[in-house]
Parts: structure tokens; sequence; C-alpha cells
């Protein structure tokens, strides 16, 4: 279904790039991803960096009306216990698991 | 064919530039110094220049495999702590067991001067470097430089 949904460009594809959010996704896998119109605590979603020009992946660990904490399944991994909660609207997609 | 966006699951900043290859250098030369210091005579004239020289070469090749061992050690646990994850090691269940084993050779090296240790050492590295590009998927070959 998503591949479907990604042909109809309503969604987009990723590629995961390291290992932080292992064991539920894999350095190398592919996901895709679809506008961020709800999202919760305990939803994975890509995100801009803080201070990259990069897009990270993380899990949401806490949310607000205005920011979101964001986690990685590896506990020594760079994320919000870092660099502190994001806002809101630097999350870009939600993962479709 | 299919385009996608890097999206970066990373743990650490220098993620991607990890290389056993500085463990090899260092184990190199303790295997090096082993030998050296096996190989010397001790002086047969009795004079205080011949002493000298003598005590003072021992005491640099000491000296070097002592820090090269403790690079050694330091340069793995580098590997250990910070490159290797969970899933590395869910694929190499020994991992563990070998980077324990190698900081152990390290400590013998130190500790002896003793061939076989300081070859088992290079041998432990070796054993690293093939789990570190396979799991890397890069065929890179073990190359000394002696």
């Amino acid at each position: 279904m998503n591949y479907i949904l990604w042909l109809l460009k309503l969604r987009k594809r990723y590629t995961v790039t390291g290992h932080s959010m292992w064991p539920v996704l894999r350095d190398g896998q592919q996901v895709f991803g679809k506008k961020p119109k709800s999202v919760s605590s305990g939803d994975i979603v890509v995100a801009r960096h803080p201070f990259n020009q990069s897009y990270i992946i993380k899990q949401i660990e806490t949310i607000s009306d205005t920011h979101v904490r964001l986690i990685s399944l590896d506990q020594f991994a760079e994320d919000s216990r870092v660099y502190g909660e994001l806002p809101r609207n630097t999350i870009i997609a939600k993962v479709c698991i | 064919m299919f385009n996608t966006t890097k999206v970066y699951a990373h743990c650490d900043g220098p993620c991607g530039v990890y290389d056993p290859a500085s463990a090899r250098i260092a184990a190199e030369a303790v295997l090096s110094m082993t030998k050296k210091i096996l190989d010397l005579k001790h002086p047969d004239k009795d004079t205080t220049q011949a002493h000298l020289a003598y005590h003072n070469t021992l005491s640099r090749y000491i000296s070097i495999k002592e820090q090269e061992a403790q690079k050694v050690k330091d340069e793995l646990l580098i590997l250990w702590t910070d490159y290797f994850k969970p899933p590395h090691l869910e694929k190499y269940p020994n991992l563990h067991e070998t980077f324990w084993k190698a900081a152990k050779l390290g400590s013998a090296c130190k500790v002896e001067v003793s061939l076989e240790h300081a070859q088992e050492l290079m041998d432990a590295v070796k054993d690293i470097h093939e789990i570190f590009w396979a799991t890397k998927g890069k065929d890179v070959p073990w190359v000394t430089a002696s």
C-alpha cells in the first residue's frame, strides 16, 4: 500500500543511516514517510537536525503544543538528551511502520 | 531508480570515521619492539660506554613497547565502545570476547617480552579488522607495514 501511495507521491522514501534506531530500524533500511498531520508520543518521525544541514530519524518521547522531545532507541545516541527539545515544526514526516 | 532521502540515526559525531588501522600500526610496533628486545645482545666489552649504550637502547625499546601496547588498548576501546553497536553484536556474538582477549593480550605484551603474545596480539587485531570491514560491507585487505 505504501508503495502505491509513494507512486502517487503521497509518501516519501527515506534511507536510514546509522544504528541508533535499532532494533526497529536498521542501517540501510528504507522506510516510507507521510505528512505529519497528527503525531503523538511513540511515533517515529523524520525531523530537521537542530544545527546540521541534515535530517534525523527518531522517536517522539513527549510532545507539547510547541515542542517535541525526540529520542533514539540506543540510549547512548545523540538526540534530545543532548540538544534538548525541538520546535514541533522541525518534524517533516511521520514514518509509516 | 528510487529517489530516497538520507535520514540520520547516528549515535555520535565521528560516525563513519573509525578505522582499525591505527590499532594495527601500534600492534606492529609492539611486535617489532619485542623482536628487537629479544635480539639485543649484552655488550661483550665491560666499559661504561658500552653498558650505557646497551641500557639506553633496551630502555627505549621497552618504553616504545609499553606506549604502543597501551595505544592498541586505547584504539580498541574506541572501536569497541563507540563504533560497534547492538546489531553488530547480534551478527558477531563473539565480539565482546574478541575485544576482551585482544585487550588482555595488549596488557600481556606490556608485562612480558613475549614473541608469542605479540604475534597473538597482531592476530587478534586482524580478527577485529575483518569483523570491522565486514560490518561496513567492504573488502579491505589486511596489509602490514613490515
